[in-house]
């Protein structure tokens, strides 16, 4: 796999993503309108910077504003690879979407995306090897990282090294996991092994980046399984598509630097 | 190269071990998506719900919505579902650093005015109520534990 390759698999995947995150939106159009929700007649008062992007985030613009990037990301794939111009347009979408929804509306799945485009606009500005190797290494140290904190922040807390924690959101009126999981994560023991699995599965994986082929695909698939299973028990599907979008990086990465002096 | 990135998660390591003052800045956390902490099911605790009632019964507002296969790909209601768990954790996290004049203007809080309008998508055909409760799986639906912030009644819109 070669640089230009790496980058465009991940600007086909992040796209991808923004156009069902797109049809998304718009299929919740009531909740951002003026009798719904996010009213951006209320949310634009919270700061003085808001009202700048009434233009584009006011009830009926901001569905034009989606259609805009549905349209961005298809011409990404199929007719203008590498567009500075269109990466940077859906990256400062992006941020806007954040902003129109006080933050974020997805959390980590938002904050991945903006991480990609991020890249993705310095390699499509730049075009040189050495950038392109740049931006792979930045996201793959972003995503290592991502998955590394998670990992601390659960191995810090007792309730989730006793498996409480686990067995707490399996069962809770919060989410809607399958029955079956929810009777094995109600026994002792099999709680013990997923709750400490993840653990080391998330402390572990920034390990990938000492690996090379065939090792790094096992780690990749590790890594798509585990979210799959996060879509199943927790339904957080946007976290699949941006997370692995990041993993072609990680594959390039991996087998194609050498340690070794 | 590789001392470098053990000296990069080390730094991780180090800095997740010290306690760092909260800065509370509505610019920054209004741009919060530029700063991702990757704290995933870092609360251990029993989440939340926002309840209502229009008589005397309290509801769930949202439940967390079934599973199909397309979802992998496509959830939009599963995504509002995360959407109205995060602003959950929004109202429970600026109830926690609110001065008492904060607290007791809670209401003009816009926060606090999108509980309501979570409330009201539901269309209650009369006058009602809502709250933020503990709560816990019981044989006959839910348990409240824990009251944590209780509406006054509020009049149904007339469209």
């Amino acid at each position: 796999m070669t640089s230009e390759l790496a980058l465009k698999v991940i600007e086909i995947m992040i796209n991808c993503s923004i156009i069902v995150q797109s049809i998304e939106y718009l299929s919740l159009k009531k909740h951002f309108s003026e009798k719904g929700i996010w009213r951006w007649s209320e949310i634009k008062q919270e700061h003085p910077v808001l009202p700048i992007f009434s233009f584009l985030l006011s009830e009926n613009n901001f569905i034009y504003f989606l259609v805009a990037r549905i349209v961005s990301a298809l011409g990404l794939i199929f007719f203008f690879p590498h567009s500075f111009i269109l990466i940077l347009f859906l990256f400062f979408t992006s941020l806007l979407i954040s902003l129109r929804f006080r933050g974020s509306f997805n959390g980590g799945s938002d904050y991945m995306a903006l991480i990609i485009l991020s890249a993705l606009c310095i390699a499509a500005f730049f075009k040189t090897p050495r950038v392109q190797m740049g931006v792979l290494w930045y996201i793959s140290l972003q995503v290592c990282t991502s998955y590394f904190i998670a990992g601390m922040v659960k191995i810090k807390q007792r309730k989730w090294r006793s498996a409480e924690a686990l067995s707490k959101h399996m069962t809770s009126s919060n989410y809607n996991p399958p029955r079956w999981s929810q009777n094995i994560f109600s026994k002792k023991i099999w709680a013990m092994c997923a709750a400490w699995g993840v653990i080391v599965f998330e402390i572990c994986f920034p390990i990938i980046l000492t690996q090379h082929n065939p090792s790094v695909l096992y780690w990749l698939l590790a890594g798509f399984l585990f979210h799959l299973t996060n879509v199943l028990f927790f339904g957080l599907n946007r976290f699949l598509i941006v997370w692995c979008a990041t993993y072609p990086a990680l594959y390039f990465i991996t087998n194609n630097f050498s340690y070794s002096p | 190269m590789l001392y470098f990135i053990v000296l990069y998660f080390l730094l991780i390591i180090l800095f997740s071990l010290i306690k760092f003052k909260e800065i509370k800045s509505p610019t920054l956390n209004l741009f919060k998506s530029m700063f991702p902490s990757w704290k995933f099911f870092d609360e251990s605790n029993d989440t939340p719900v926002l309840l209502y009632r229009e008589a005397d019964d309290w509801k769930i507002c949202f439940s967390p919505p079934k599973l199909r296969w397309w979802h992998f790909f496509y959830n939009p209601a599963g995504n509002f579902y995360l959407a109205y768990h995060s602003h959950l954790q929004q109202v429970l996290g600026e109830l926690t650093v609110a001065s008492v004049e904060e607290a007791t203007h809670f209401q003009d809080n816009l926060s606090y005015k999108m509980l309501e309008h979570f409330v009201r998508s539901k269309s209650p055909q009369s006058d009602f109520q809502f709250k933020i409760s503990s709560i816990k799986k019981a044989p006959n639906g839910f348990a409240i534990i824990e009251d944590i912030l209780i509406s006054p009644k509020l009049k149904v819109e007339i469209v």
